[in-house]
C-alpha cells in the first residue's frame, strides 16, 4: 500500500516502472527517486528517448528486426553476406548476436516460437517473408539461432521440415550453448564458438 | 552428509527455533499436533528445496508472517562444511544460499543433499493410484541423475504443449489436418525425453526391486516374495525405446485426438508390485501394504547411499505407530546404517534402546527443549 502523503506524481511514476518486467515496488521506488534526483537535462533526455525509440522505430520489413528506416541497416548493407541468414527468436537476439561481431550475414527475426499452450502456431510466425526471400535474396544457408528450450526445439525442427524441400542448407547452432539456455546470456566466446560449430539439419 | 544444526525462522508453528544436532540420530518427541512433523519438513526442504509433499511455500510460512527462512550447517563425508539458508519471502521470491552463494536454481541444487522421507502417507504407494508410484521413482531418480530430472521436466512441459493440441483438434475438428502435422513437430523430442525418463525408471526399478525384496525377506522372516516390475506401456523388444515410443504415438494418435489428450507414455505407467505371486495392491492386507512400503523405502536409502555423492538422511515420522516394540527396534537398527536418522514418535518407548549417541528434544507447540 502506499501512503496517502505520497504525491500523485510520484506515485504515478512509482506505478508505471513498477509495470516493467522483473521490477517490483522496491525497485520501482528505488528508480523513482533516483530520477527525481537528476539533473533536469538528463530525466529530460531519458524521456525524449523512450518517446524517440517508440514513435522512430518499426519492424523492417525484409527481415523483422526493429529498425528506424525500413529496410533496416543490415538488409541494405553491401558488405554483408546475403547467401546466408541466421534465423532469430526476437530482436534482443540479433542485438546479442551483433555485439559478438562473428557473423557475417543477414538475419530474419520469427517474433516467437511454436507454443500450443500460448496459442502461438506456425501462422503467428514470421515465416511467409522468409519463404519469399529465398528466392529473391539466393540464400543458400539458413543457420537457426534459437533457443535450444523444448519450444525452440520445435520450432527449429518445423523449420527445418519447411526450409530443406526449399534447396537451402539448414544448420543450428547448439554446441556450448547450455540446454535450457538463452542466446541473451550465453557470453561472446560460447556464442562464437556455437556458430563455427553448427550443425547440419 | 549430516546436519549439525538447524534453525527455523517463521516456519509452520514455529516463531524460532535452532537445534544443535547429533551427527548419529535424533528423535523429537511430543504427543501429535505438537510441530515434530514441521521439524522434519524442515529438514527436507534444506535438502531439495522443496516440501516432501507437495506443500506450498506460502502455506508453510508462520500465520500472521510474510515470510520463511530455513539454515541449517552440515557437513558432508570429506569434512566439508556446508552453510544452507533456504527463504522464501511472500508472495513467491525464493533464494537459496550455499556457503553465502546464491544459487540460480533450486533445481540446480538437487543432489547434493539426499534425503528419504518415511512417513505414515507412504501407503498410497502400495495402495494408492500409479502416481503415487511414479512419483516414489521420480524422488529417488532426482536425487541421483540430474540429466533424469531435466528429462523428466522437458517430458512435463512437451505434454502439456502436445495436449494443447489435441484438445484443440478435440474442440476443431475441421483444422485435424493442419493440426496433426503441428503435432508431428513435438513428437521426436517428446519420444526422445519419454525414453530417457522410461530407461533411467528401468534401470532403477531393476535394484530398487532387488533391495526391497531382500528387505522383505529379511523382515517377513523368508515367508514373503516381494518383486516391483516397471513396464512401459509399449513393446520394446524390437527397436529403440525412443522409436518404439514414436510408434506407439502414432498408433494411438487417433484415441488421442478423440479425448483431447496424450492417453499413454511414462506420465501413465506404473510400478507393478506383487507379493508372493499375487498383485499386492489388490491382494495385500493392511500390514502388508504397510511392511512392503518401508521396505521399498529401505530400498531407496540403498539406491541413495549407492549413487549419490552423498550418504541420505533418514527423516522418519510415526513409522513405527503400527508396529510392535520389538519390530520398531529392529527397523530403527535398519534406518540407522544409511546416515544420519532423524525419527518424529509420540511412543517413549521406542527410542528406549537407541544409542546413547542419539540427541533427545521434548516438542510442546513450538517450543523445543533438548
Ligand atoms: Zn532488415
Amino acid at each position: 500500500m502506499t501512503p496517502s502523503y505520497v504525491s500523485p506524481s510520484l506515485n504515478h511514476l512509482i506505478e508505471e516502472l513498477m509495470s516493467l518486467p522483473g521490477i517490483g515496488r522496491k525497485t520501482a521506488q528505488r528508480l523513482a527517486f533516483y530520477i527525481l534526483k537528476m539533473p533536469k537535462e538528463r530525466s529530460e533526455a531519458l524521456a525524449e528517448s523512450i518517446i524517440n525509440a517508440t514513435t522512430r522505430l518499426q519492424y523492417c520489413s525484409i527481415c523483422g528486426n526493429l529498425t528506424e528506416q525500413d529496410p533496416c541497416a543490415i538488409c541494405s548493407s553491401e558488405k554483408r553476406t546475403s547467401t546466408i541468414v541466421c534465423v532469430v527468436e526476437s530482436p534482443s537476439n540479433v542485438l546479442a548476436l551483433e555485439k559478438m561481431g562473428a557473423f557475417r550475414g543477414k538475419y530474419h527475426v520469427l517474433h516467437g516460437v511454436l507454443s500450443p499452450l500460448d496459442g502461438v502456431g506456425p501462422d503467428d510466425l514470421n515465416v511467409e517473408t522468409l519463404l519469399k526471400r529465398i528466392p529473391a535474396e539466393k540464400i543458400e544457408e539458413i543457420v537457426l539461432a534459437i533457443n535450444p528450450n523444448v519450444e525452440g526445439e520445435a520450432t527449429a525442427f518445423y523449420l527445418a521440415k519447411l526450409l530443406k524441400p526449399l534447396g537451402v542448407h539448414v544448420t543450428r547452432i547448439a554446441h556450448g550453448l547450455p540446454a535450457g539456455g538463452d542466446l541473451e546470456y550465453a557470453d561472446e566466446v560460447t556464442l562464437t564458438r556455437a556458430f563455427s560449430g553448427r550443425q547440419a539439419l | 552428509m549430516y546436519f549439525r544444526s538447524i534453525s527455523l525462522t517463521q516456519f509452520r508453528n514455529y516463531h524460532t527455533a535452532t537445534l544443535d544436532l547429533s551427527p548419529e540420530g535424533n528423535i523429537f518427541f511430543g504427543t501429535n499436533g505438537q510441530g515434530k512433523t514441521n521439524l522434519l519438513e524442515a529438514l527436507h526442504c534444506l535438502c531439495v528445496g522443496r516440501s516432501p509433499r507437495g506443500a506450498r511455500d506460502t502455506e508453510i510460512i508462520k500465520q500472521g508472517c510474510d515470510f520463511y527462512r530455513l539454515s541449517g550447517v552440515a557437513f558432508r563425508k570429506s569434512g566439508t562444511r556446508l552453510d544452507i539458508e533456504l527463504n522464501f519471502q511472500k508472495p513467491n521470491r525464493k533464494s537459496l544460499k550455499i556457503n553465502g552463494q546464491s544459487q540460480k536454481a533450486v533445481s540446480e541444487f538437487i543432489g547434493q543433499l539426499s534425503v528419504v522421507s518415511v512417513s505414515p502417507e507412504d501407503i498410497a504407494i502400495t495402495s494408492g493410484s500409479p502416481s503415487y508410484r511414479r512419483r516414489y521413482l521420480d524422488i529417488a531418480l532426482s536425487q541421483t541423475h540430474r540429466s533424469y530430472l531435466s528429462a523428466l521436466q522437458e517430458y512435463q512441459r512437451i505434454l502439456d504443449q502436445r495436449n494443447a493440441i489435441l484438445k484443440e483438434i478435440q474442440i476443431k475438428p475441421e483444422k485435424r489436418r493442419t493440426l496433426r502435422d503441428q503435432l508431428l513437430v513435438w513428437d521426436q523430442q517428446f519420444a526422445q525425453a519419454g525414453a530417457t525418463v522410461i530407461e533411467h525408471r528401468l534401470n532403477a526399478v531393476d535394484f530398487l526391486s532387488k533391495k526391497a525384496h531382500q528387505m522383505h525377506q529379511y523382515v517377513s522372516a523368508d515367508t514373503e516374495n516381494l518383486q516391483c516390475r516397471y513396464i512401459p506401456a509399449f513393446s520394446t523388444d524390437t527397436t529403440s525405446l525412443a522409436d518404439a515410443f514414436y510408434q506407439t504415438l502414432r498408433k494411438q494418435q487417433e484415441k488421442d485426438e478423440v479425448r483431447g489428450y496424450t492417453t499413454l507414455g511414462p506420465h501413465r505407467d506404473d510400478l507393478r508390485i506383487t507379493l508372493n505371486g499375487f498383485d499386492l495392491r489388490t491382494y495385500g492386507s493392511q500390514g502388508q501394504l504397510r511392511t512392503a512400503c518401508i521396505s521399498l523405502r529401505i530400498a531407496e536409502a540403498e539406491w541413495l547411499a549407492a549413487k549419490a555423492q552423498e550418504s541420505p538422511i533418514m527423516l522418519l515420522d510415526e513409522v513405527f505407530a503400527e508396529l510392535d516394540l520389538s519390530r520398531t527396534h529392529q527397523l530403527m537398527e535398519l534406518f540407522q546404517q544409511y546416515g544420519q536418522v532423524f525419527i518424529a514418535t509420540a511412543r517413549e518407548a521406542d527410542f528406549a534402546k537407541c544409542p546413547s549417541s542419539f540427541q533427545t528434544f521434548y516438542i510442546d507447540q513450538g517450543h523445543i527443549k533438548p
